[in-house]
């Protein structure tokens, strides 16, 4: 297989080499890494209510938002959303939920862990939230399984009004900012409404392989530290 | 090399003659287009992403070799692996030597082009493996056993009628009699299938809309959900790339993100964007155990440096297929290659050979649509007529339209016998219309296109006449 490698870049090099030599290729590329270009941000995210842009930009992509002030609000506004649209009051949470001292109502069975794709109703929390496009980002970790973010039928996402940021290029810095080590996360999800397709007759429909509907609870506060 | 197979004026003519393709296709061009341009209309800056877009493009491929080396390295740190692969032949043995040395026997795929590209599916079913397409779209083609006729709705030629006789075949666990006239029945029927199949595969694929050099990512843009799925409920994660697909950073994925999804579909961003880095970590609760990335050449590099060059900047969004009059009369199978459109007829003679792919450059009608609303910039139709140099040159092009040229040759170098001729020509073919096809030369070319009838005068005498 070493031999594929070596032929591959053998092949490539004789049509760079004559724009530039190896060694400025390599030092260009390392800086470019090293200091990502920065292009323009879209005004839609200037001088605006990021909160505000955000909620605008989500419901036009089929998703539904609540704002709470405070994480004691939380665990009711859950809730709500389940009965008003008749939907069980059974959810598994991502554990990192279990560290925020939430309350859950009695009519609400949560349990935190992974899942298997029995769970009606996965409640997770984003790390970001992107107004250009009502992007929410989720990130894989020892306290957030992936799968529940598409294997139940209703996805739930708390997100904290400070971690919404206008562009995608400040959800990056956002992330390289508190990352635990040198590696991203093995799955970063940006997610943007629910499911969907056109593939039959260019019909949209919502709900393929992943969740039929996402709601996006909008809490002031930030949990406080465990 | 890629495999085409093609007698684009036989398949032209027999899919215009296609009920349901042409309500297909008159579908498509209404949805996709229309919803560019309202994509386009709500973001002021498009334009200026567009230039950022392809300056990112530009400047990945100058420094190819130094990105992909960074890229592998980064890939590795991950804890992940990375195979090159010369050809189609390579990237197959690659994969099945990686899906049998884990006993795998089954393989949810998200979708891939470079899958279609070398013609994966086959290969690992007559080794053993069962491919399931797990995009919708896709899935109905593999039930159908087509290939797909555009690059982001692989089922866009099939209708609703048609995906319910694909589903009563294969899903004959269900009842016979069930109805299957709506679509979201059908949906719902695929849903549970193809849940089932995520949940029990033994190893998942995706392709990669970029692979980023920065952190050793690859990326995956989707609606449904279901490359999502394909990678992180199998133990293994195969990503099947093309070598031109890495990017610089984080930051340069995020301006061509802006760009793809609005030429694509005309949404803002697809539902689903998903990095994935390297297998899941120690303490992870969930994700594949094992992340390999299959580098493909395939004819791509020697694309690099040549009139083809720009065509490696393009990242598959489909513009150019939507936009296309050609495409949009004729549909993607008439192309004979997985690649169709105008996209197609540039990349599939460099991939499969210009001789096997000689008719693909003149399924245009160079109207410059497509490079238009390329979010890339790529210049289609100049490469297209670079094609047809190339095919002229190596003797490609049939001998009646060789004649027809030196004889139009012959006439162009000499005015005054060229005018004379273009006049008593434009007023015979006034009261014949039938008679271009006995114009000397001329005959080869109308075997496959019509006229409107002649004025009855030459083009130098209306223009004296309105001066
Ligand atoms: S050539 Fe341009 S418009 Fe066509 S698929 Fe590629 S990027 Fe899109």
């Amino acid at each position: 297989m070493s031999d594929a490698r070596a032929d591959i870049f053998a092949r490539l090099r004789p049509a760079l080499e004559a724009a530039k030599p190896l060694a400025a290729r390599r030092a260009a590329a390392a800086a470019r890494v090293a200091l990502p270009l920065r292009s323009l941000a879209p005004a839609r995210v200037q001088n605006v209510d990021l909160v505000e842009t955000f909620r605008t930009r989500a419901h036009e992509v089929g998703a539904t938002t609540a704002r709470v002030t405070t994480m004691a609000e939380l665990g009711g506004a859950v809730a709500d959303y389940l009965r008003e649209r008749n939907l069980p009051q059974t959810a598994k949470a991502s554990p990192e939920l279990a560290d925020w001292n939430l309350s859950w109502p009695a009519t609400l069975a949560v349990a935190h862990g992974g899942t298997v794709g029995d769970d009606p109703v996965g409640i997770a929390a984003a790390r970001a939230g992107i107004a250009e496009t009502g992007t929410l980002m989720l990130a894989s970790g020892a306290k957030s399984p992936t799968k529940l973010n598409f294997l139940p039928e209703t996805h739930i996402v708390v997100l904290c009004a400070g971690r919404i940021v206008g562009t995608y290029e400040q959800a990056w810095d956002y992330l390289r900012k508190n990352l635990e080590g040198p590696l991203l996360p093995r799955t970063v999800n940006w997610i943007t409404g629910p499911s969907r397709t056109a593939d039959i007759e260019q019909t949209l429909l919502v709900g393929v392989h992943g969740p039929k509907r996402i709601h996006i609870v909008i809490v002031d506060e930030e949990p406080a530290a465990p | 090399m890629m495999h085409v197979t093609t007698d684009f004026p036989a398949a032209a003519h027999e899919a215009l003659g296609d009920k349901s393709l042409q309500a297909a296709l008159a579908r498509m061009r209404q949805g996709f287009v229309s919803g560019r341009a309202s994509a386009v209309a709500r973001l002021p800056e498009f334009d200026a992403y567009r230039d950022a877009a392809r300056a990112i493009r530009d400047h990945t491929l100058a420094h190819l070799d130094a990105y992909l080396e960074i890229f592998e390295a980064n890939v590795k740190a991950a804890g992940g692996q990375v195979h090159w692969c010369r050809d189609g032949a390579e990237a197959r043995e690659t994969i099945l030597r990686i899906l049998q040395s884990r006993g795998a026997k089954t393989i949810a795929k998200g979708k891939s082009m470079v899958g279609e590209e070398i013609e994966l599916n086959a290969y690992l079913e007559a080794n053993g493996v069962r491919p399931v397409e797990t995009d919708l779209g896709e899935y109905i083609i593999q039930l159908r056993r087509e290939t797909p006729s555009h690059i982001i709705a692989p089922a866009t030629h099939v209708s609703k009628a048609q995906v319910a006789d694909a589903f009563r075949a294969a899903h004959t666990l269900l009842p016979a009699d069930r109805s299957l006239a709506e679509a979201d029945t059908l949906l719902a029927e695929a849903r549970a299938i193809l849940r089932e199949e995520f949940l029990n595969a033994d190893a998942g694929m995706t392709g990669a809309n970029f692979l980023i050099a920065e952190t050793g990512t690859s990326v995956i843009v989707t609606n449904e959900g279901n490359g999502d799925l394909s990678q992180t409920v199998p133990r293994t994660h195969i990503v099947l790339a093309g070598i031109e697909k890495v990017v610089p950073t984080l930051d340069d994925a995020a301006v061509l993100l802006r760009v793809l999804a609005r030429s694509a579909t005309g949404q803002e961003i697809s539902s689903y964007t998903t990095f994935s880095t390297g297998p899941a970590r120690k303490d992870d609760l969930d994700g594949p155990g094992e992340y390999h990335v299959v580098m493909l050449d395939n004819g791509r590099s020697a694309l690099l440096g040549s009139a083809f060059h720009d065509m490696l900047r393009c990242i598959r969004c489909g513009a150019c297929l939507n936009h296309c009059p050609v495409y949009g009369a004729v549909g993607g199978h008439a192309y004979g290659s997985v690649y169709p459109g105008p996209m197609g007829s540039v990349l599939s003679p460099a991939l499969a050979g210009i001789a096997a792919a000689k008719h693909l450059p003149h399924a245009s009608s160079l109207c410059g649509a497509c490079e238009q609303v390329c979010p890339v910039r790529i210049p289609l139709p100049k490469m297209l007529r670079a094609w047809r140099d190339v095919s002229f040159d190596r003797g490609l092009v049939t001998l009646r339209s060789r004649l027809g040229l030196a004889v139009w040759t012959f006439a162009a170098r000499r005015p005054a016998l060229y005018r004379l001729a273009t006049a008593l020509t434009a007023k015979t073919l006034q009261k014949h219309r039938a008679w271009f096809r006995l114009v000397p030369g001329l005959s080869g070319w109308l075997a496959t296109r019509d006229f409107p009838a002649s004025s009855g005068r030459t083009f130098m005498a209306e223009w004296k006449a309105r001066r």
